[in-house]
């Protein structure tokens, strides 16, 4: 079961409904308890009350928790992106602006290092395989790495360096 | 050209790497790394004036991009993610065919890094990319997995008796 925790503390004194007498009763209270201002505030909950003092700190409690408009709302302020939404977009626009020439064989785009792998490069962005792109781009890379290490590996061994 | 050196190269010479000598794999590595993907090597060749060495090395760069974040994103690492996308946040302010995301992509950034309190970007963070297998390597992002569990319904839907 649970035992509710309940002191009962000594009020000598009463309030005359003024600001300074709300200040006197809560130090009182809080000489009694023994706490420190911050905790005292951090934990107080006036349940009813019409006095100045009292709207002053109820309002700056309020300011503890979330915000009621819909306008600073969490939901309103941040969002997600599609993740791989995100990917396919940019990678096919990575992929668009290094196409290059489709037609011209002289062109150093990569539609000519796509054909020569068996892709055909129109394919690309057709609007419903992630995965053909993702694949494409590391295919490409590969390729590329490929022959730049058997470029270099060949200046290599007409001119080793010890 | 170059690119006429290097095929005169392959029809004189019979090329096998001569692995026997030490660490001519790693040289290789190196050497390829410093002379087609360093940043220094994109400015040498932007001084040279060599438009298609320049072309070459901008799109090693930016494909790099691609398959770092992709791997990053099947690892289910987001911090590897995240500094791709500030990449992208940066190139896609001047590339052709993504106002959108020139806007969006920074944005979405500074709310996770800037914006949030730091426990809650956490776990938005860490709810970007979720495991749906116990394989590893086999991430997916959340919007991946709604288009795999979307082309199921329409799969049951349109093989299924019609009533």
């Amino acid at each position: 079961m649970y035992d509710p925790n309940i002191i009962m503390f000594k009020m000598m004194s009463a309030s005359d409904n003024s600001a300074t007498g709300i200040g006197q009763l809560i130090e009182q209270v809080m000489k009694q308890l023994g706490v420190e201002v911050f905790d005292f505030g951090e934990w107080l909950q006036v349940v009813e009350g019409d006095l100045g003092t009292n709207m002053n700190f109820q309002g700056a409690a309020r300011k503890r928790y979330p915000a009621g408009h819909v306008h600073e709302g969490l939901g309103n302020v941040s969002y997600g992106l599609a993740t791989s939404h995100t990917m396919w977009n940019i990678a096919s626009a990575i992929v668009r602006t290094y196409l290059g020439d489709v037609g011209n064989s002289n062109d150093p785009g990569i539609s000519r290092c796509a054909t020569s792998l068996g892709i055909n490069p129109t394919h690309l962005f057709d609007k419903s395989d992630f995965g053909f792109l993702m694949s494409t781009v590391h295919k490409i890379q590969m390729a590329t790495f490929n022959f730049l290490l058997k470029y270099i590996f060949i200046s290599f061994q007409l001119s080793p360096k010890s | 050209m170059w690119f006429n050196e290097y095929r005169q190269l392959i029809a004189s010479k019979s090329s096998r790497p001569d692995f026997s000598k030490p660490n001519v794999a790693q040289d290789l590595l190196n050497e390829c790394y410093d002379k087609y993907c360093s940043g220094d090597s994109i400015r040498q060749a932007a001084d040279a004036g060599d438009g298609a060495l320049y072309n070459l090395r901008l799109r090693i760069r930016d494909f790099s991009t691609v398959i770092e974040a992709n791997k990053a994103m099947r690892g289910g690492d987001i911090g590897r993610l995240m500094s791709m996308w500030k990449r992208w946040s940066i190139l896609s302010q001047g590339m052709k065919g993504l106002s959108h995301y020139a806007i969006h992509l920074p944005r979405y950034i500074l709310i996770l890094e800037e914006y949030l309190p730091k426990k809650m970007a956490k776990i938005f963070k860490h709810s970007i990319l979720i495991p749906t297998s116990r394989r590893e390597n086999h991430w997916v992002a959340k919007d991946l997995y709604l288009e795999v569990q979307n082309f199921w319904i329409k799969y049951f839907y349109n093989h299924s008796v019609s009533m």
